[in-house]
């Protein structure tokens, strides 16, 4: 029996508003001194609601739903990211998140430089990137150029060695949100291939995408958030079909 | 370096004019306290954003947010130690008679205010995540000390009875002290300056920790 990675317990997940209310020490004073609050407003938002999920090694689930549906509050959440407000989250593995893929970029730096940053940023050990260095430089393509600042760039050769980077090393559990393809057409084809490797070298992945036809091709089981919660889990074909039928 | 000895200078200047001042000693004594008044202040105001700043790190990745204001505390202290050799190579040009054995004993000093002000970066990280107007606070709050602590202004106008009271238990005042007194006085602080510091270390840490404790879990929530 396939070992559980992930074991998501009935959890909720309360977005606090006290930060809309009570932002600045101006607010606060006259919310203690004259007691004001706005009147009906709640004191959250319920982004998930009494959830509860199991992903087991091997499979490779897609999280389809429409905006605010909870999307991005699970992944997080299973990323460590949110802390859940009730209930248990058990993750057994290193996750490895695909969340923005320009994250830690120092413009001032050389290309080199921020294959560093953003591998420290990941996790990489400093060993693991200077084995991984090569490898990067020419999945991006950018070997006349990546001794030149990040601010010479343009914003293809970004994404291309962004991308390149958050690729280069798998882990246990990858959660991808929304950053499947990128680059030009020729550069998509080999990121598409790069990320299927991924998928599969990984023990399990949560893919998060609004592109039904890649959350088709690459997911095993597939979840439709609406509101907090789970409205259908199963096979792709049949989940994505009812999701298909509720947008027409 | 520049900024806070081009500082001293200017004062040092204007005072040695304006006021017959003796040029030397003040210049030493207005960058000591430059240097370090910069240590504390920008703890507090570059602090209070390293949480805000890193929210896209944070939002992805899980880690202990002390790090971002440790980040920012780390290189405020290399901006101090550099800080402290301009100030030694002044002394040595203008006045090499200050140097003593003494001026070992302010190594454990300066480390004792390091320790104290390490936690002042992190509560004013938390508070400043919390309240968006904190650093607007901070800074007046900030200005007014500025002006009530013997950064640039001479130590014998505190000495006066009505704001006595007031120097003897501003921790910016005897941090400077645990500065200068082996620096530049070749005598040893006071055990009051000592006790102050403490103190105000010791109240640093206990409200970085209840505020951590309080509020880290939620903190992302305000990115």
């Amino acid at each position: 029996m396939a070992k559980i990675l992930i074991k998501v317990q009935n959890v909720v997940l309360h977005y606090p508003l006290s930060p809309l209310f009570r932002g600045s020490i101006k607010e606060t004073l006259f919310s203690l001194t004259l007691g004001r609050r706005p009147n009906g407003s709640p004191e959250f938002i319920e982004a998930l609601k009494s959830l509860s999920l199991s992903v087991k090694s091997g499979e490779r689930v897609g999280v389809i739903g429409r905006n605010g549906a909870g999307k991005t509050s699970l992944l997080r959440m299973i990323a460590g990211v949110y802390p859940p407000t009730s209930g248990s989250i058990r993750v057994h593995g290193r996750i490895r998140s695909l969340f923005d893929l320009m994250l830690g970029f120092e413009p001032e730096d050389n290309g080199r430089e921020n294959i560093r940053h953003r591998g420290y940023l990941l996790g990489y050990t400093k060993q693991e990137i200077m084995e991984l260095e090569d490898e990067i430089i020419d999945f991006a393509g950018l070997r006349e150029s990546i001794d030149l600042p990040l601010k010479t760039y343009s914003a293809g050769m970004n994404v291309r060695l962004a991308f390149s980077i958050s690729t280069a090393l798998g882990g246990d559990i990858v959660l991808i949100d929304e950053v499947f393809a990128a680059g030009d057409a020729e550069f998509q084809v080999r990121a598409q291939e790069r990320m299927r490797d991924i998928i599969k070298t990984s023990a399990c992945m949560i893919l998060v995408s609004h592109d039904l036809e890649t959350i088709s091709d690459n997911c095993t089981r597939v979840l439709w958030l609406d509101n907090g919660g789970i409205l259908a889990d199963g096979k792709p074909g049949d989940v994505i079909d009812a999701y298909s039928e509720s947008l027409s | 370096m520049v900024q806070p000895l081009l500082f001293a200078l200017t004062i040092a200047l204007v005072f040695r004019y304006m006021f017959k001042q003796p040029f030397a000693e003040l210049s030493i004594y207005v960058l000591s306290g430059v240097i370090l008044w910069e240590l504390f202040q920008q703890s507090v105001l570059l602090g209070s954003t390293a949480i805000i700043d890193a929210g896209n790190f944070i939002k992805q990745k899980r880690l202990p947010l002390a790090i971002y204001p440790l980040q920012i505390f780390l290189a405020q202290v290399a901006t101090f130690s550099i800080g402290l050799i301009g100030l030694v190579v002044w002394i040595l040009i203008l006045r090499p008679g200050m140097a003593s054995w003494l001026w070992l004993m302010a190594i454990p000093n300066i480390a004792l205010i390091l320790v104290c002000l390490l936690p002042v970066a992190i509560w004013a990280s938390v508070f400043g995540t919390l309240y968006r107007d904190f650093q607007e606070a901070a800074r007046v709050i900030l200005m007014a000390l500025w002006f009530l602590s013997p950064v640039f202004i001479a130590k014998s106008i505190f000495a006066n009875p009505g704001i006595a009271v007031w120097d003897m238990v501003n921790p910016v005042s005897n941090m400077l002290q645990l500065l200068r007194a082996p620096v530049m006085y070749d005598q040893m602080p006071s055990l009051l300056n000592y006790g102050v510091v403490a103190l105000f270390g010791l109240l640093n840490y206990a409200i970085a920790i209840c505020a951590l404790r309080r509020h880290e879990r939620t903190l992302v929530y305000y990115l």
